[in-house]
């Protein structure tokens, strides 16, 4: 009776194990394209595109890189039109909500942009210990 | 937006009726060094790409606006074809 309950028990601890293994495994899985509404970036680079979107035209699609607030970045890139004239190596503000990419990039709501650099980040102040 | 790869097409006869006409194209996206990054992804074409072209796409809401209805049901929309994988300047 003992030995059966002590059983059952580990059963239901190795299922949670195996459950949490799995959700890890599916976070990890996720995260890659999780898109933020509001981001820190640094530029690497810009995208020449010939053929592209009529209202894409004279904006510049610059390839960023997602960082934390201490700088680290976090190998999950990002294509964002251009707003603020921002260079390779600058660290910006990303929007990532359609209406505001679109209105900042391009003057008028409703083109196909998902992300916007809306500003270049001068210097970061955290908390210290945090 | 993101940057990927066209790897394939889809062919759909019986699909809803705002997708008539429209090219759908499956896309792996890449990371910064053009290496396959997640999963393929079936997008819209805005752009005429082709299979094997380096591209950019949208999500979301806004995957629908370069179409004339933007009741068009898509959430991944190709709107851009980088000019070769040496136009992706990082540093």
């Amino acid at each position: 009776m003992v030995l059966g309950t002590l059983f059952f028990e580990l059963c239901s601890v190795l299922r949670v194990e195996q459950f949490v293994e799995q959700a890890s495994k599916y976070e990890a899985q996720s995260t890659k394209f999780v898109f933020r509404r509001m981001i820190l970036a640094k530029v690497l680079g810009n995208v020449v595109a010939t053929q592209k979107n009529a209202r894409y035209e004279n904006a510049r699609v610059m390839l960023c890189e997602h960082i934390t607030p201490e700088g680290e970045t976090t190998g999950n890139t990002v294509l964002a039109l251009d707003a603020v004239d921002a260079g390779v190596g600058d660290t910006v503000l990303i929007v990532q909500e359609g209406w505001s990419a679109s209105t900042v990039a391009t003057g008028k709501a409703g083109a196909a942009i998902d992300s916007a650099i809306v500003g270049v980040v001068d210097r970061i102040d955290l908390l210290a210990g945090t | 937006m993101q940057l990927a790869r066209v790897i394939g097409t889809v062919v759909a006869t019986i699909k809803n009726e705002s997708l008539q006409g429209r090219k759908l194209l499956v896309i792996q996206s890449l990371n910064k060094d053009l290496y396959p990054q997640g999963k393929p992804l079936v997008a819209i074409d805005a752009a005429g790409a082709g299979v094997g072209e380096l591209v950019f796409w949208c999500r979301g809401k806004e995957a629908s606006f370069p179409f004339k209805r933007e009741d068009t049901p898509t959430d991944c929309t190709i709107v851009g074809i980088v000019d070769s994988d040496k136009h992706v300047l990082s540093i």
